[in-house]
Parts: structure tokens; sequence; C-alpha cells
């Protein structure tokens, strides 16, 4: 069958990307100068014995090959390396703050499509009037303007008025909490970031459903259906949509790429526990297998999210070509 | 019509943020590790032409400041000093493009005067210079890093479109996967690669290596489509009918088809680049200090008793949107003339 | 060789004794096209099993209707394209293997003017730039004896000499046309092959394009191959006509020969479907 020919292939090419990934930033981090354990030199306290001999209880002082592949058995065996700041096994810190991440892009994502696409059909039907000028110029403007910025003013909206409050995840005192209460603190923390995270990968969605439709809408078939008296909404979910699909569901396979790079910013200004602020934190303290671990799993969430990406668009082509 | 004034109006506008910035050192009244520490976050220094008297003056002047004695940190004017602005003052020595000495400045104030434009920092730095200072840093790696990656992407896009086939179908799966990386997460794990503590200048040409190298991908694909385009002109095949090499050809007829697809690439790569800096500096990650760059600038931003009082900490954020709406713009004119001659 | 009244059409069939300047034997070229959908690839042929001769400063007209293979035969007789099956023998000089290299020296010789002159020219070159193109291509000369040879081209076919510096666009449809033969000449080359090099253009220009290729011909005794679907157009101003069906010469003879007696039923049909001039004249003027 085709499309299990097809998924084989999809499959394996994720596999050899990951490997690929794995250990070129194995190799990266092996190039860097000075390790964890550098740090503490600069306490006089702390003597080179105590340093080196932390290193060799740590594996850190053999040799490339053997910690690469030591580490690669960790990934099958669930840990996934250890951090050395946090002192224990990856993979629990990963799988926190992966999920905080998670909770994050993906609220964002859904607001984002969630006003891009009827904001963008919108505008498409309205092409060339004054409403369509409007959502360009909007849109360039947000594309202007530099999401740190952005996100700085969001942080000023909460500081100042109390609405919201400015930055982590839940308040203190919350964990023992009620599983309602503990949401509504947590929604409450997410609004702020999710928004402004939304707020700055929607202009680019808006301009490409905005263009798909647009093109559409000029196309034969379509004209003759409006001639044929088909209400607009119809037309658009039914005739439009469908076929605007195909290049929607390619941006949205590009547009994880973007969302995870914009969620690192946006969780380290908000102090909202993701990878993003564990990537840069670990970074700055030289904790390999830390960093490694949320390289290899961010590239993970960017595979799986085009291969989502492969498969809507072969549902979706499939379904076009057997009408 | 008025694509071709929002063109010259960007043109213009750019054009002033490159030249103040260039000469940083001519249009700032103060290097940028100047401090007065017993100026800390004072707001913007406002100009005046009227004084307290109702005197009129031609020449504006500013006032002092002085410690408001109700609350710390607070500044009050101190009405008995008055500072006129002075122009073509002398000021701090530098070399004009790093050639002739100099010691030359557009505007300043006698001392103990201070003209803070946007303000100063927390150890007294004057904002604006700085804001100019750090423009040479941000700036110059935006426009490095893009250039390299529309070269790379030129380079790339020719010979895919040109020679189609099997290079076509390996450089155009090589641009696929670039284009699905996480370009923010890939900068960071190559600084992860340099030690905290290297040189300024050492970081500032990895960034603008690893920014080049990331993002040939989509000038790449553009740029294809016109050299497939091109190759199919019947006077690429008049002129393989007098025996050009192909080498001859994309030079002569495939190239100049493509400067359009440059320009605007370049106009949107810029920003980007500028801004991945900005970030990265912003973390604790990109040039570190002495050097300045408009990241340093915004990261005290980063603690809120100056996000919430400190509102002019802002400003060089708001500049920094002017300068990228102004490249957007001009992208935006020059494919919108790239459209019209198609026609 | 023969400077005499190219028009007739009571001229003798040369005979034996003179070499053909180009000789094509079984020529065919197939290429493959691909299917979007299905992404199979289909096997085109776009002529097949030709043979053709033309010989030196003579005219052969070859006819047939669009997307018979025409052009495609054009282009390779002009070493645009490869056949892939037969031979041509260029000047007695079987050229059909040659290397690139080789084949260098021998495009001067050898000059296409294709259909639409607007993208035959490189808008952004100047008509200088434009027609020394070749010369530069193939390192004949200097700069200013290239400028020299523009001028007196541009003259040739009819331009004036100050039009230097104009581009394309500044030219109309006819005047871009006879910009794009002057280049063809530029080499000083020895067969032209016309693919419908008047076909874009209004009546007026279609013939003052012919006779200017007619001009031409008298005063550097070239040889010419023109390609058109356009019998009565050419009758005209061809020694030759070789007609091509479904990517076959179906019929060779010449141009007389062929009004007079034409064999294969679609020459004949073609014949049938030009309108007689007397019956043109009684229309007009009663």
């Amino acid at each position: 069958m085709a499309t299990m020919k097809f998924f084989r292939r999809r499959l394996l090419h994720a596999a050899v990307l990951l490997v690929a990934i794995s250990f070129f930033t194995f190799l990266l981090l092996e190039l860097a100068p000075g390790d964890f354990f550098e740090a503490m030199r600069l306490n006089p306290q702390i003597s080179e014995q105590t340093i080196s001999g932390l290193r060799s209880e740590y594996g850190m002082d053999r040799p490339f090959l053997i910690r690469y592949e030591r580490w690669v058995r960790s990934i099958f065996n669930g840990g996934w390396g250890f951090s050395f700041a946090y002192n224990s096994p990856v993979a629990p810190l990963l799988r926190v703050r992966a999920r905080n991440t998670l909770l994050l892009t993906s609220l964002s994502g859904f607001l984002a499509w969630g006003i891009a696409v009827p904001w963008g059909v919108w505008s498409a039907m309205k092409r060339g009037r004054w409403s369509d000028r409007i959502t360009g110029i909007a849109t360039s403007s947000l594309l202007a303007v530099p999401d740190l910025l952005l996100f700085l003013l969001f942080l000023l909206l909460a500081v100042r008025t109390g609405w919201f409050p400015a930055g982590g995840m839940i308040s203190p005192g919350m964990e023992g909490m009620r599983l309602w209460t503990k949401t509504k603190d947590i929604a409450y923390h997410l609004a702020l970031p999710s928004v402004a995270l939304a707020i700055t990968t929607l202009p680019v969605l808006v301009r490409h459903v905005r263009s798909a439709i647009a093109d559409l809408l000029e196309a034969p078939f379509l004209r003759a259906a409006r001639g044929h008296g088909v209400p607009p909404l119809r037309l658009i979910l039914h005739y439009a949509l469908p076929v605007a699909a195909n290049p929607l569901i390619s941006l949205f396979g590009l547009s994880v790429a973007t969302m995870l790079s914009g969620s690192l910013l946006v969780e380290v200004v908000f102090g909202w526990p993701g990878l993003g602020p564990l990537l840069v934190e670990s970074m700055l303290a030289r904790d390999v297998y830390v960093v490694v671990g949320v390289v290899m799993l961010s590239a993970v969430f960017l595979i799986l999210g085009n291969l989502l990406a492969d498969v809507l668009l072969f549902w979706n082509d499939h379904r076009i070509r057997t009408e | 019509m008025t694509r071709r004034y929002r063109l010259w109006g960007a043109l213009v506008i750019l054009g002033c943020f490159h030249v103040v910035i260039l000469f940083a050192d001519f249009f700032a009244p103060y290097s940028f590790t100047t401090q007065d520490r017993a100026m800390p976050f004072a707001p913007p220094t406002r100009l005046h032409w009227v004084d307290e008297s109702g005197r009129f003056h031609a020449r504006p002047f500013v006032y002092g400041l002085k410690d408001d004695p109700r609350s710390l940190g607070i500044y009050q004017t101190d009405f008995m000093r008055r500072y006129p602005l002075r122009a073509f003052v002398d000021g701090s020595s530098y070399r004009i493009v790093g050639l002739l000495p100099s010691h030359l400045h557009l505007f300043g104030v006698e001392e103990p005067g201070r003209i803070f434009l946007l303000g100063s920092d927390g150890y007294g730095r004057d904002q604006f210079s700085r804001f100019l200072y750090g423009g040479q840093i941000s700036l110059l790696s935006g426009i490095l890093a893009a250039a390299l990656s529309v070269l790379l992407g030129t380079v790339v896009g020719t010979l895919a479109g040109f020679y189609g086939g099997s290079i076509d179908e390996a450089l155009m799966r090589g641009s696929e996967l670039f284009l699905g990386l996480p370009w923010l997460y890939l900068l960071f794990a190559v600084r992860a690669v340099l030690p905290l503590h290297i040189a300024g200048w050492q970081v500032f040409l990895l960034l603008v290596a690893v920014l080049g190298l990331v993002g040939w991908a989509r000038p790449a694909r553009l740029i294809r489509g016109v050299a497939l385009s091109a190759k199919e002109r019947n006077f690429v095949l008049a002129a393989r009918g007098f025996g050009a090499s192909d080498l001859y050809l994309i030079w002569r007829h495939v190239l100049p088809q493509t400067g359009g697809v440059v320009l605007t690439q370049t106009a949107l790569l810029v920003p980007t680049y500028v801004l991945a800096e900005v970030t990265l500096t912003f973390l604790g990650l990109g040039v570190g200090e002495p050097l300045a760059s408009w990241g340093s600038l915004l990261s005290s931003l980063q603690q809120y008793y100056v996000l919430s009082s400190y509102w002019w900490m802002f400003l060089p954020a708001l500049l920094m949107a002017a300068l990228f709406q102004a490249y957007y713009t001009a992208a935006d004119a020059i494919q919108g003339r790239l459209k019209s001659a198609a026609l | 060789m023969s400077t005499g009244n190219h028009h007739s059409l009571n001229s003798t069939p040369v005979l034996n004794t003179v070499q053909p300047l180009i000789h094509a034997e079984g020529l065919g070229k197939q290429y493959f096209r691909r299917q979007s959908f299905s992404g199979r690839r289909l096997l085109v042929q776009a002529f097949e099993n030709v043979n053709l001769r033309i010989f030196p400063a003579k005219t052969l007209a070859l006819i047939g209707e669009s997307g018979a293979g025409k052009s495609a035969l054009g282009r390779c007789l002009a070493f645009l394209e490869r056949p892939t099956r037969g031979n041509i023998w260029f000047e007695g000089r079987n050229v059909t293997e040659l290397k690139k290299n080789d084949l260098f020296p021998l495009r001067r010789r050898v000059q296409l003017v294709f259909q639409d002159p607007t993208s035959a020219l490189n808008p952004q070159m100047t008509a200088e730039e434009i027609i020394a193109e070749p010369l530069t291509i193939q390192r004949e000369g200097t700069r200013s004896e290239w400028r020299e040879q523009a001028v007196q081209l541009l003259e040739q076919v009819g331009l004036p000499g100050s039009w230097l510096r104009k581009r394309p666009l500044e030219f109309s449809g006819g005047q871009r046309q006879r910009l794009a033969i002057a280049r063809a000449l530029a080499l000083e080359p020895m067969l032209l092959i016309a693919d419908e090099a008047w076909s874009g253009l209004d009546l007026l220009n279609q013939e003052l394009i012919l006779k200017l290729f007619a001009r031409l011909q008298a005063a550097r005794a070239l040889t010419y191959l023109y390609i058109s679907h356009d019998l009565q157009l050419l009758s005209r101003y061809s020694d030759q006509v070789a007609v091509m069906y479904h990517g076959q010469i179906v019929e060779q003879k010449e141009t007389a020969d062929l009004f007079a007696h034409p064999e294969h039923p679609y020459t004949r049909d073609l014949l049938a479907a030009m309108p007689p001039i007397e019956s043109i004249y009684r229309e007009r003027f009663g």
C-alpha cells in the first residue's frame, strides 16, 4: 500500500534525523571548553582533587564516544543522562518542563490559528476594501514589533494592573489546593504568556490564510458555485477551505518550528517553567546532559509536528483525490 | 504612486538610522561607558525654550536634577541650574571610521549638566549614546548575517534552479531540513559551545556565522524559482546557440534577474537577525560588557522595579520597532515593484 | 553559387553535383514528459525518420501544423538540442556526435531566429549589448569593433544606427524582430533557421520581415530554413518545401512542383485550404 510505504519512509527519515541531531549536539558540546565543574574552581575551598574526583565519578573524564554511547543507552532505559545542577536524571526534569511548554504552546497555537483563520478568510472576502487594508497595516505593524518588546509590555501590564500574576506558573501556597482552584490559578498564570505568544505568530498566519483564500476566491470553480447561489459561509467551508487546506497544513508544519523558538523567549520573560528557562540556565551552568536533552526533545517535537502535518496533508489530499 | 512615496520614506528613515549609528561617535554626546553614579535612572531630559520667569530663549536649555527629598530615586527639576544646549561641542575623543582623530560631537551641555535624551540606566549611563553605540553591534550583526544568508542562498538557489535534476533534488532536500530547524535553539546550542567569557568580538563573529549559515534556506528557494524561469527564456537558449558556457549564462542572464529577490530577502532578514542578536544578549548569552548591544540596554527590564517604574527604558525597543517597520516597508515596496515590472 | 532570382517558380532543381550545406538522415527526437498526477513518465516523439537536405544559398520551407515537431527539428538543426536518433552532416562533416568544445566553432555557422522576439531578447540589455553578445561569447574582436559592427548590422536590418543604447522594450514588435535578426547575423552565419519568425507580427510586418530576409540572402548568399504553418505566405519565398505531418516528413519537392503535383493527402488538404488568389480578388473588388 502506498500509504504504508509513505509512512515507513517518513519514520525512517525521522529516526535518521534524530540520531544525527543527537550526535551533532553532543559533538558540539564536546567542543566547548570547560564543563560544569569548572565553576567550582573559583571556590578556593574545593581542592583540585575533589573536582577531579567528582569528574570521574560522573564519568566526565571518559572519552567522547564512550560518553555518547552511555548517553544513548540511558535514552533507552529512560534516564536521558544526568543533571549535575539538579542532581537527578534528566528525564523527569524534561517531563515536567516539557508538559508545561506543551501546555503553553498548544494553547497559543489554538488561539493563533483560531483567530488567524476567520480573520484571514474575512479579510480575503473583503479584499481590496478598507477593512482588508487595515488588516494589512495591522499585520505588518505587528510583524515589525520585536517579540521581546511585546512580551515585556505584557509583563508591564501584569505588574501595573495586577489583573494577572506577573510570571511563574503557580502562586505560592497553591500546591496543596483542590484541583479546580489549582487549575484556575494556573490558568491565570497561563493567560498572558499564551496570548502574547499567539500575537507574535498571528500576523504571518493571517497573511498566509488571506492570500490562500483570496487566490481561491478568484478560481473559476468557486465563481461558478457562487453563481449558482451557494451562500458565502457554505462556500468557504465546503469549497474553499478544503482546497486551501493543503498550503495551510504545510504552513502549520513550518510554524511548529517558529512556535518552539518563540516559546523559549516567552517562557524566560514570564518565568514560565518550561523547556526554555531550563535550556538557558543549563547552558549558563554547562550542565551538558540537560542541554542535549532539551535540544533532542525539541527536535522530537519538531519532527512529530511535521509528521502530523504530513499525515493531515495525506489524509486531506487522499480525500480530494478519491472524490 | 503611494508605493513610491512609501519606498522613499522607508529608505530615508533607514538612511538616517544607519548614518547616525555609523557615526555614533559624532552624534552621541557621551561614550557608552561614561557613568554618572549620581544620576541613576534619570528620566529623559526635557528641552526648554522658556524659563521659569517666562522669558524666551532662542537657544534651548536643560535644567539640572536634584534628588527629591521626599522619596528616594525620584528626581526634581533644579530650577537654579540652567545649562544651554550647545552644538558642535568638544567631547571625548574618537576616530572617525577608525582613522581620523576628532573630538567633535554634534551637541552637548556644559558639565555638570546632563542631557539624557532617552534617560539614563542604573549606572547613570546615557541611554541615547548607548543606543547609538549598541546599534553598531546589533545592526551590524544583522546586516552581515543577512548578507551571508542571502549570498549562500543565491549560490545554492542558482545552482539548483539552473542545473535541475539530482543537484536540485539534493539541495532542496537540504533546504527543507534547514527550514524546519528552530533556529533559536540552534543558535543557543552553538552559543553553548563557546566559553561564557570569550571576547565580545568573537561572540559577534560567531553569531553572524551561525545566523548566516542557518538562514540560507528560504532565499535559496526563492532564487531557485527565479533561476528556473530564467533558464527557460529564449534569450538564454539563443546565447547557448552562440556557444555560451554555463558560467556565462548564469552570470549574464540568470543572476541579474535575481536582483529584486535578493534585495527583498535581505530587507526581510536584517530585522530578524538583529532581533536574534538582541534576544541572545538580553538573556545574557551574547556580547558582554563593556560592549553595548541593544539587548544589554533592554536586559535591565527583566527586573520588576525597572519594568514598572522607569518607562523610558522601553524606548530603545520602540526605536527598534520603528527601524524594523522601515525595513519591512522597504521590502514590501520592492516586492510590489517587482510584481508590476513582471506584468 | 547561383545568385539569380529566387522568387522564380520555374527554377530547375539543382543537380547532384552540389553538396547540401546541411543534410539530415533518419533524424528522430523523443523526450520524456512527466505526468503531474500519477508521476509516470510518458515518451513523446517529437519527430522521426526525417531526411532533409538544404542546399547552399537556397531556401527550404518546412510546413506543418502546430505541435508537429517543426520547432524541435529546427532546434536540432541549429545545434541547440541533440537528436536521439539519426545523423546530421554539416558541410560534409558528421556533426551529430560532436562534443561541446568541437561544436563551439560550428555554432557561428548556424543561427536560429525565434518566433517571439520579446522572449528572445534580454530586456535588461541594450541593443548594442544584444547584438554584440555573440561576438562576446565567441571572443571575436575588440569592444570598439563590436560597436561598429552593431551599428552596421542595425542599419542592414533597417533600424537607425543611433538606437544602440535603446532597450528592447522601447522597440515595437517588428523592430524587436529586426534586432533579433541583426544579432543572428553578427557572426556571419551560413545557415539561418527562422522558426515562425514572422508569426507574432501583423500582416504588413510579416511581409517586411520576409522581404528583409530575401534581401539579406541576396547580399550575403545565406541559406535559409523557414519553419511555418503558413504555406501560402512562404510559397513566394522558398525554393523547396518539405511538408511535415505528425512528426514525419511526408513530402519534399521544389515549390512549383509541390503546387502542381501534390502527392500526400495532407499536402493536398493544405493546398485545398488555401484560397486561390482569384477568388479573394473577386470577393473584394467584385
